[in-house]
């Protein structure tokens, strides 16, 4: 049975004290510890027996005393060791962290790499439209070229009372920045022309219907004015059937309506 | 001034300073006064912190060098002996501690013959030793200062730097582990 803390106090103090008197009144009121007491009491015996005597020799004192202790300089050492890890430690857990901050991706982005293709430029094509594109290097794919437009469509304007024939063919060309050469055999006459914001192609067939030649392109830019006519032209109506330009051989006092509806009365031309 | 105060005045002097002063104005025949006065209970400690004879002898040397040394360091707010069984007890423990991380390896002949050395200076009874060897180093010197140098609760508070409240403790603690290791001594 363990005694409470109170009860094993006092049988210190009585075993330590060793008085009678005292020992005989604990019997008395905790018989029941008085096994305990009794052991105690044997223990300090002992112990207070077993003290050490030795005889007491001269203090000599020492020369040097051992250092049981880690020294100083020592002490300080580790600790700058153990600081100086702890530093670069916590510097090298914030690179990472930072490190991670930055490169985590979760998707990576998706690159479409469109490479240029080669397009052989014309030199009278505008292409800068077409180099924004590429630069981009996104967006829609460049499948096909670049639509050139036909300068032979070119509108032209071109009123005059009296003008040459070949005058008005290079006139017309001209505007349109088409480079005419007119064959030989070429009859020129004075004619009377009057067209606004045409299709300068359209104008040189028209012309060619009316007064006996035939506009053939040649190329980009070339056209090929030759002074013969297709008979099925010239004999079937005399003009064409559609017509936006007015023309007449000057002096005659005929003049070509743009309007259609009076093809019957358009004398033939020569 | 009451005689009460007379008498507790003459008993709180501590004859030791004048010793002390001595030594301080280098008299050493005086520090020999305080050694031969004092080096029973310094041995007690070093003996029952170390439980080794020699080794205990050899620290005794050492305790007392240091005081010598450091005597002038010492500020008289104490007691002598209090400050010389608190450098006695810190240098023991220290010293224990360390031992026990370096332990020597000795041949068996000498062993044996440092055993009979011991056994033929110091008869203390086995059973008390192998208890003590089983404490705390700490528990050894709170031990031995009540048991073998018969210090107050106030004297060993004040040479282990606590109160006295706190040494009466700490000495019901190392006498309960002291009674566990010792009774299981006794059984085995």
């Amino acid at each position: 049975m363990r005694a409470p803390r109170e009860i094993e106090e006092l049988m210190w103090e009585v075993a330590e004290g060793g008085d009678q008197r005292t020992i005989d009144q604990f019997y008395s009121r905790y018989p029941e510890f008085a096994d305990e007491l009794e052991k105690r009491m044997q223990m300090v015996k002992t112990l207070r027996g077993s003290r050490p005597r030795k005889d007491v020799p001269s203090f000599v004192p020492r020369q040097s005393v051992r250092t049981l202790g880690p020294s100083r300089l020592a002490v300080a050492a580790v600790s700058l060791l153990v600081l100086a890890s702890v530093t670069y430690a916590t510097f090298a857990a914030m690179q990472f962290v930072n490190s991670q901050k930055t490169v985590r991706v979760e998707q990576p982005p998706e690159i479409v790499f469109n490479p240029p293709k080669f397009v052989q430029e014309d030199p009278r094509v505008d292409t800068s439209s077409v180099v924004e594109e590429y630069s981009a290097f996104q967006g829609p794919a460049v499948d096909e070229r670049p639509e050139v437009p036909d300068i032979f469509m070119g509108k032209v304007t071109l009123q005059a009372e009296d003008i040459s024939l070949s005058e008005a063919i290079v006139s017309i060309a001209t505007q349109a920045g088409i480079e005419a050469s007119i064959a030989p055999g070429f009859v020129d006459k004075r004619i009377r022309i009057s067209c606004v914001e045409q299709p300068a192609l359209s104008v040189l067939q028209e012309l060619g219907q009316r007064f006996g030649f035939t506009a053939f392109k040649q190329g980009t830019i070339q056209l090929l004015i030759v002074p013969a006519r297709s008979g099925d032209e010239v004999d079937a109506a005399g003009v064409p059937l559609k017509s936006n330009v007015s023309t007449a051989e000057a002096g005659s006092g005929n003049t070509k309506p743009k309007d259609d509806k009076e093809p019957d009365n358009e004398p033939p031309v020569n | 001034m009451s005689a009460v105060q007379e008498t507790r005045r003459a008993t709180d002097f501590d004859e030791d300073l004048v010793l002390v002063d001595r030594v301080v104005a280098g008299d050493e025949f005086a520090f020999q006064t305080l050694f031969h006065r004092y080096h029973d209970k310094v041995f007690a400690i070093a003996r029952g912190v170390l439980l080794d004879a020699e080794e205990a002898a050899d620290a005794v040397q050492e305790i007392f060098t240091l005081v010598y040394r450091n005597l002038r360091k010492f500020d008289k707010r104490s007691r002598f002996s209090t400050w010389l069984f608190r450098v006695a007890v810190n240098r023991s423990i220290q010293q224990a501690r360390k031992r026990r991380y370096t332990k020597k390896d000795v041949p068996l002949e000498l062993a044996e013959e440092a055993a009979f050395e011991v056994e033929f200076t110091e008869p203390g009874d086995p059973e008390v030793e192998t208890a003590m060897s089983q404490l705390h180093p700490a528990d050894r010197a709170l031990l031995t200062l009540f048991y073998w140098d018969e210090l107050t609760l106030q004297d060993i508070g004040e040479s282990l730097g606590c109160s006295s409240n706190a040494a009466k403790t700490r000495l019901f603690r190392a006498r309960e582990r002291f009674k566990q290791q010792y009774e299981r001594t006794v059984v085995e």
